[in-house]
């Protein structure tokens, strides 16, 4: 039922649109929060991106063995270019998904052994983008990537900006093959969803 | 079982239907209390579960900021009337989506574990959105209070349960009102009633002793009547009787000297004619029919003399009963009680028996009209029934005084005027009241055969009553009898004094 209110109709997207500006305004806002604290500026979009990492983990369902134990840390790791600077390790200060804090990993590239839960994939250097999401299939890993740096190409989620806004695509099937099943309330706002890909 | 007395019952009726109406109000009012809290209660609780609705529903979009997928959540929420204002704000308290009526003020973010908690309004809730445990914002909601209509229907039954008490209590207040007002008006016409019966009773009682006093007086004006008429006719006869006795008696008489003498002279001749015995025989004989005439004439005498009696005493009693009937002649004079008993003092002391003595208070000094003889008649007769009443001897008091038109007792005196009172007292037997009321009836005596005519006190009255005057007899049986003669100021009197 709530599905029917998330049709994306052109009439909601044209709403959409007229409010962008605002949700931009408050999250300048947000920023320039941190601005003050002393942190580097980063682009508006790469805090929202910030954000948005930490705040996927609820929305996914876990496997049962994702975690080594209970109060395990919950590692986002930034693979290759790390373009979010402090942000994203300040954001995640003091926050836990459930008894596991968040923590921050910057790697250069992806290996199945990094223990990662979030894997963003910037700019990498010393593999792909394939390498790196092929080092984690099937290990519950939801590996992110972003339409700026990488072409479609299989992760489970990607970045994307439309109408001004920072949204996302989601590849289930991908998600599937990592052991992941996503929130159908994630799926219901994200931009593009892939089932078979 | 014993059943409340009828009054107390009745007297309970305003209490038990006082008490009924209070129980009712109380009854209505608890309903009403409990009806209030608990659709306020059920309302909450339906905004506890829209708001957790929402709640769950917005997690997503409150987590990414997606204002517009939040507000189609709250704009979905808010077709239901009963919300006032819905708020969605993510984790930094940034409002994401919201709705309020027109006219409501917009729901302000309140910091968790604020002193100014959600709590100063009822109907405002509020839940955290979560996933999973991770809290991603808030989500607030107002109820509409309830519209005057639902509200009043709600409350319609305790209206109608206070209608209905305070109809009974109007109901029972204008009862017991007419009820007062009915007994009010009971008792005023059981007094009015009441007095009315008394003064019924009291005109009765007055009526029956005028009716009697009216009886008496028609009773001895019939008896009067009758009695004088007869008594005068009586006379008449006995006038003739009288007459034609006393010529009898001189008839009878007539010759018996010429008899006597003839009757002598035959029985000297008897004695001096010896020898002739046929003669001698003839004359003895007549002789002896003479002296047998005699006798026989003595006897005819005494035979007439006791018929001449019982004429003489006839005459006297039919002069009484005149009396009474108020038909004997009288020859009125003014005079002076005091003077007139003073003159007959020492008849009446030697008038009573020997142990019997009579006392004189004597203060008047005022003439009356009457005839003296019978005046002293009367007197005589008063102290002559006042002696029979004492057989054992006592004391009898004859007074006089003057009593002024002022000073009467009674309103019988009053018409009287000034008058003098004589009264004769005894300290006899007394009489009982049937006695008194028989008292001047003729021929009514207590008296032993042969002693009373029972007209005494009657010529009395009828003396008195032609003299204008009044009578009266005062008597308790043991107390003694007094019997007052009223007779009227003299006016010759009266203008002698004036003059």
């Amino acid at each position: 039922m709530t599905r029917t209110f998330h049709s994306k109709s052109p009439a909601a997207n044209r709403v959409r649109g007229a409010r962008l500006f605002l949700a931009v305004g408050t999250l300048a806002l947000a920023c320039g929060a941190f601005a003050q604290s002393g942190e580097s500026d980063i682009p508006l979009e790469y805090a929202v991106k910030a954000t948005y990492l930490y705040k996927l983990a609820p929305f996914i369902d876990w496997p049962p063995g994702a975690f080594a134990s209970a109060d395990a840390p919950f590692a986002i790791c930034v693979v290759g270019d790390d373009p979010f600077d402090d942000f994203l390790a300040h954001a995640i200060a003091g926050r836990a998904f459930g008894m596991h804090p968040f923590v921050v990993h910057r790697l250069d590239a992806l290996t199945g052994d990094a223990d990662c839960r979030i894997a963003y994939i910037g700019r990498l250097h010393s593999q792909s983008v394939a390498q790196a999401l092929a080092s984690v299939q099937g290990t519950p890993v939801l590996t992110v990537t972003d339409s700026d740096t990488v072409a479609d190409n299989g992760s489970i989620m990607q970045f994307v900006i439309k109408g001004g806004r920072v949204r996302f695509d989601i590849d289930n099937a991908a998600a599937a093959r990592n052991h992941l099943s996503i929130s159908s309330k994630l799926l219901n706002l994200a931009a593009v969803v892939k089932n078979n890909g | 079982m014993k059943s409340l007395p009828r009054h107390y019952r009745l007297a309970l009726r305003p209490a038990v239907a006082l008490a009924a109406a209070a129980v009712l109000l109380v009854a209505g009012a608890l309903a009403s209390v409990y009806q209030y809290e608990s659709a306020r209660a059920e309302h909450v609780r339906q905004l506890h579960v829209q708001v957790g609705v929402l709640a769950a529903s917005v997690t997503a979009a409150a987590a990414f900021d997606d204002r517009v997928a939040a507000q189609e959540y709250v704009d979905a929420l808010m077709l239901d009337p009963r919300l006032d204002a819905a708020a969605v704000f993510n984790d930094a308290g940034q409002r994401l989506a919201g709705f309020q009526r027109d006219g409501s003020p917009p729901i302000a973010y309140v910091p968790p574990g604020s002193a100014a908690a959600a709590h100063a309004d009822r109907l405002l809730v509020s839940a955290p959105a979560r996933q999973d445990t991770t809290t991603v914002g808030v989500v607030y909601l107002r109820g509409t209070p309830s519209p005057w209509s639902v509200r009043l229907a709600r409350f319609s039954g305790v209206i109608l349960l206070t209608l209905m008490a305070v109809l009974m209590l109007a109901f029972v207040a204008v009862a017991q009102a007419a009820l007062t007002r009915t007994n009010a008006k009971l008792h005023q016409r059981a007094a009015e009633l009441a007095d009315a019966n008394a003064r019924l009773l009291e005109e009765m009682e007055q009526r029956s002793r005028t009716e009697a006093a009216l009886h008496q007086s028609q009773k001895m004006e019939a008896v009067g009547q009758l009695s004088g008429g007869i008594a005068h006719d009586f006379n008449n006869l006995l006038m003739v009787l009288k007459s034609s006795l006393a010529l009898f008696g001189k008839r009878i008489r007539q010759d018996d000297e010429v008899i006597e003498q003839l009757a002598e002279r035959a029985g000297i001749a008897t004695v001096s004619q010896a020898d002739a015995d046929a003669t001698r025989e003839t004359l003895q004989r007549l002789a002896d029919l003479a002296t047998q005439r005699r006798a026989r004439q003595q006897q005819i005498q005494r035979y007439l003399q006791t018929a001449q009696e019982g004429v003489d005493k006839a005459a006297s009693l039919t002069q009484r009963l005149l009396g009474f009937a108020r038909r004997q002649p009288l020859s009125p004079k003014s005079l002076e009680l005091d003077a007139l008993i003073h003159s007959i003092q020492p008849l009446l002391a030697h008038s009573v028996a020997s142990g019997t003595t009579i006392r004189f208070q004597l203060r008047s000094s005022w003439h009356v009209l009457c005839d003296s003889n019978q005046m002293e008649n009367a007197i005589f007769n008063l102290v002559n029934n006042a002696s029979d009443a004492m057989p054992e001897g006592g004391e009898i008091t004859i007074s006089t005084e003057d009593v002024p038109a002022e000073a009467a007792r009674s309103g019988l005196d009053r018409a009287l005027g000034d008058h003098v009172r004589l009264s004769v007292a005894d300290t006899g037997v007394g009489m009982t009241e049937e006695t008194r009321a028989k008292a001047f009836d003729p021929f009514f005596t207590t008296k032993p055969v042969g002693k009373g005519t029972g007209l005494g006190l009657s010529t009395i009255l009828g003396y008195v009553m032609q003299s204008n005057g009044q009578i009266s007899i005062d008597s308790e049986p043991g107390r003694g009898t007094v019997v007052h003669i009223d007779m009227p100021r003299a006016r010759a009197d009266i203008a002698t004094e004036t003059a």
